[in-house]
């Protein structure tokens, strides 16, 4: 790949979601000729931040969508994960789902993570990655 | 079909777009609950039209169905729709497209500007009247 590229998916919040946005980052990884271990750690991570999303970000019972934008430029990978619901809330005090791990290891697995919640309600998780060099074993 | 379960995708033309999608029709048709040989006639379908595309950027819309998936390609220009079909043609084999699809249609209902849709079925099962729901 040269230049910038981008992916950008606008789907339901739901569980199903999930495979389609892992898959999107998968054929990213084939175009781009990721290392394996990369992928695994950025589809963790994307994973992780979708699921906050379809757990967190609306009501139950309500239908609400979950927009992903994936940008590749030269050795960086940039993914932002947006609701447009009541917000990304971190797991740290929630067992009701997941590994409740949430926004600490997403920052672990990135080279950065800002969170953003704007006054209409919805809320940006942007995770920077550098995207390892073919032969890099990293 | 249900608007609700839509999988909307804007993406950079070329390779990009080759992997990413042939991997999302995949997995939407999935839950479209087809066969695994018509799941293979959605990618198909999906490669020969992003052969046929000429423009930087591709836009798709994919929808699971009862028994099938729709893919719209679009928003297009006017006249684009066809275009890419007519580019989908192989000399003695003819159009992948039709030849693998339930129902081909160029969409002017969904916005100002045309989409390229595409119904693959079960088993080349008429599913023309859950498309519109």
């Amino acid at each position: 790949m040269s230049g910038e590229s981008s992916v950008e998916l606008a789907l339901p919040a739901r569980p199903e979601s999930l495979t389609i946005v892992r898959q999107a980052l998968s054929g990213l990884a084939e175009a781009g000729r990721w290392n394996a271990t990369f992928l695994t750690d950025a589809k963790i991570a994307l994973s992780e931040a979708c699921s906050n999303v379809v757990v967190h970000a609306y009501p139950e019972g309500t239908d609400g969508m979950l927009t992903v934008v994936m940008t590749v430029a030269e050795d960086q990978l940039v993914v932002l994960v947006r609701d447009h619901g009541v917000g990304i809330v971190p797991r740290i005090n929630n067992r009701g789902a997941g590994l409740g791990l949430g926004l600490p290891l997403i920052a672990a697995l990135t080279n950065e993570v800002r969170v953003r919640s704007a006054d209409d309600g919805h809320t940006e998780v942007t995770m920077i990655f550098t995207v390892p060099s073919n032969g890099d074993p990293r | 079909m249900t608007k609700a379960r839509q999988v909307e995708v804007h993406l950079t033309a070329g390779p990009i777009a080759d992997a990413v999608l042939r991997r999302l029709v995949s997995a939407v048709a999935a839950q479209g609950d087809l066969p695994i040989d018509r799941i293979q006639d959605a990618t198909l379908i999906m490669d020969s039209l992003l052969g046929a595309i000429a423009t930087d950027r591709v836009s798709a819309l994919l929808m699971p169905l009862e028994r099938g998936i729709e893919i719209a390609i679009g928003p297009l220009p006017d006249g684009e729709g066809s275009r890419i079909l007519s580019a989908t043609e192989l000399p003695e084999v003819g159009s992948v497209v039709h030849g693998l699809s339930d129902r081909v249609w160029i969409d002017t209902q969904r916005g100002p500007q045309e989409y390229l849709c595409v119904l693959v079925g079960k088993n080349g099962t008429d599913l023309a009247q859950n498309t519109r729901q």
